[in-house]
């Protein structure tokens, strides 16, 4: 193997991770809460569409990037929307919500087909480190590859150390016991589908606007859902997804180098392609369940969370009772 | 998931797991307004709507083989549907009809070019009984994983589903491959089963449809498998005090769905594409789902249901010639459709909202 397959693998495999780990990140946020997005396809296709439209218009990438988030957290209000207050079932909504999406993107593309050649993001170069043989390739890349990895590192942070994270985690592990304990698990679920929409349309204007070069009918090609199944790899860690996306990354790059490779180039790429889905399966499988957020895909009705805002201000007055109490003896 | 009412809800003693609430009349209130929402982004292309919906109707029921066309694509929505539905009488998904599809029409593009010397006949049927068990195979997968280790059969066949694509497509651009076409070799012609009416492609498909429907509607009603499936779906912890085995309830619901959805696959070769082609089944496997829900998890009200999503469905591909907007259009009436069944309330769900049972 030489040093040019290598840095192919290497440079094409982290420019391949980054739209996945941004809508990745997205799916981790909304599944830590307990909600399972396979609406993901959908928001990363609107997110790519509008992006490049809007990047087109303006000639400005940054206003693209800016455009796939709003879109895709105006798609993130609807689904909110849909998976929490009217508690439907999250699996059959995401994937009507992507056959939706794809419909749409397909007819307004079909109508106009603006966006489909565009500039795209510049390489930041870091100096020093970027002439390292081989690994210098890491730092040569569009700015969205580096703050993707801040943004990996913040929401790891976000989930793990911060009052927000820890409801959010609390109202995807079990939404009765939550809101008995006075949070309100709606709004917490909400703000988290709508905060993970915008990382996933985000992804999806990432996508046509360093990757793809611009919009085609279904440009995301299933990578939503790659991105869901890295979040499940990654079991729910956010910093284990920047792996688990590169794992994605690298075996897809693995089907253009391996053609310099005269050892594996009879593989069939079909093969390099499945690694990713046949890694999650395996991981599900080893793993048990066991990182799964025990209320992922439950739905929590709404009529139940007023009975339990009530118990829980009744729980609270009588905790307040028994320390006054206390106090008092 | 699934199963079981949750806290908030009514209990009654039927044993649906998904009911069309409040009957016909709202159903057909979620379709207008489907319709609108439709004709809504119709009217935003440019198009009229009222001609896009009668260029809808007439590119599916129309002349011209278009209904034999519409029935075509009515046999894989119902048989995909089916391999939906059987588990879901347990409590249990299977959101990978597509991956079951792909895998059976790989079963029998392989089996039919490498026995080409058998006769005709012998060699459609082996295809299609070949391509029924390669997708029971494929559904077991889930099913033994569930069983043995607890991972979530709905991601599981869900993954399995992009997995078998690129099955699919290895067995398209491999060694089988017809020259740089999207397609692989042609059956032998003695198996192309041919259509039983003049100028269309109907025939044993629609028949097999028909027959798989209604023996799925008996399995269900009048066998102990039957029994098993509907007392895990209503309540399982009772079902498993009564001594029926989840394991085995799983095994069997997933192998005869996903012998179902292979089917499909297997037909299609037999009668339609005579080869494995790529992008055969256009998400054939999630229409069929969203069929089988509006059905209410009935096998014989699946039969109008598929049929409703394969006139939306092919008629769509009339818009182009007419009203210049992409055939895709019919996705986006067919999924509000389902967004608002659900939204509306019309279709519910019940949920498994026991312990650690959740994804």
């Amino acid at each position: 193997m030489t040093t040019a397959v290598l840095v192919t693998i290497l440079g094409g495999g982290i420019a391949l991770m980054i739209p996945v780990l941004w809508a990745g990140l997205g799916e981790l946020i909304e599944e830590s809460a307990g909600i399972i997005n396979v609406g993901i396809e959908g928001v990363m296709l609107v997110g790519a569409y509008v992006g490049a439209q809007v990047a087109q218009l303006t000639s400005n990438v940054v206003l693209g990037l800016f455009a796939g988030i709003g879109i895709g957290a105006a798609c993130g209000a609807i689904l909110a929307y849909l998976y929490v207050y009217r508690a439907v079932d999250q699996l059959i909504t995401g994937l009507m919500f992507t056959l939706m999406a794809l419909g749409l993107t397909t007819v307004l593309y079909q109508k106009n087909p603006a966006g489909t050649a565009l500039a795209g993001f510049q390489v930041w170069v870091i100096p020093g480190v970027s002439r390292i043989p081989v690994v210098g390739v890491v730092f040569r890349q569009t700015p969205l590859a580096y703050f993707a990895i801040v943004a990996a590192i913040a929401v790891w942070y976000g989930l793990r150390h911060t009052w927000l994270g820890l409801y959010i985690r609390a109202a995807g592990q079990g939404a009765q016991t939550t809101a008995t304990s006075g949070v309100n698990v709606h709004q917490v679920r909400a703000v988290s589908v709508i905060m993970g929409c915008s990382f996933i349309g985000l992804g999806g204007a990432a996508l046509v606007l360093t990757e793809t070069g611009g919009f085609v009918a279904d440009v995301t090609n299933d990578l939503g859902f790659i991105a869901l199944a890295m979040v499940m790899l990654a079991g729910w860690n956010a910093l284990a997804l920047i792996g688990a996306a590169f794992l994605f990354g690298v075996s897809d790059a693995m089907q253009y180098a391996v053609q310099n490779i005269s050892s594996l180039a009879h593989v069939p790429h079909d093969l390099w392609l499945s690694i990713p889905y046949l890694a999650t399966i395996f991981v599900l499988a080893i793993t048990r369940g066991r990182d799964v957020p025990r209320a992922l895909g439950i739905p929590f009705p709404v009529s139940d969370q007023r009975v339990r805002i009530r118990l829980g201000r009744v729980t609270q007055s009588i905790r307040r009772r028994q320390e006054s109490g206390i106090r008092a003896g | 998931m699934l199963l079981q009412p949750s806290p908030g809800s009514t209990v009654d003693g039927s044993d649906w797991l998904v009911r069309v609430r409040r009957g016909t009349i709202s159903s057909i209130g979620s379709f207008l307004l489907a319709l609108l929402l439709g004709a809504v982004v119709f009217l935003a292309l440019g198009a009229n709507p009222v001609s896009s919906y009668q260029a809808i109707l007439s590119g599916a029921l129309g002349g011209g083989g278009s209904l034999g066309e519409t029935l075509n694509i009515w046999t894989p929505f119902v048989l995909t549907g089916l391999a939906a539905l059987i588990p879901f009488r347990a409590g249990l998904w299977n959101a990978g009809g597509d991956g079951q599809l792909y895998a059976g029409a790989v079963g029998g593009i392989l089996i039919g070019l490498t026995f080409t010397t058998l006769p005709g006949p012998l060699l459609a049927l082996v295809i299609v009984l070949g391509a029924a068990a390669a997708g029971s195979l494929w559904a077991l997968i889930p099913a033994v994983l569930k069983i043995s280790t607890g991972a979530s059969e709905i991601i599981v066949t869900l993954l399995l589903n992009f997995t078998a694509v690129l099955l699919a497509d290895y067995v398209i651009t491999g060694p089988w491959a017809e020259g740089f076409s999207a397609t692989t070799r042609q059956i032998p012609s003695s198996a192309q089963v041919g259509s039983w009416v003049p100028g269309t492609n109907v025939g044993v498909g629609e028949v097999t449809a028909l027959i798989c429907a209604l023996g799925v509607f008996l399995l269900i009603q009048r066998t102990r498998f039957g029994f098993a499936l509907k007392m895990f779906g209503s309540n399982r912890g009772a079902a498993q005090l009564a001594g029926l085995s989840l394991a085995r309830t799983t095994l069997a619901a997933f192998g005869i769905g996903g012998a179902l959805a292979g089917l499909s696959g297997g037909i299609l070769i037999v009668s339609i594409h005579h080869a494995l082609v790529t992008g055969m089944s256009n998400n054939y496997g999630f229409i069929g789902i969203a069929a089988t829900l509006l059905a209410g998890l009935n096998p014989l009200w699946l039969l109008p249901a598929a049929f409703l999503f394969s006139v939306l469905t092919v008629g769509s591909n009339n818009l182009t010639a007419t009203v210049g907007i992409d055939p895709s259009a019919g996705l986006i009436v067919e999924a509000v459709f389902v967004v608002l069944l659900m939204a509306l309330g019309v279709l519910r769900l019940r949920l498994w909202q026991g312990g650690t049972q959740s994804l």
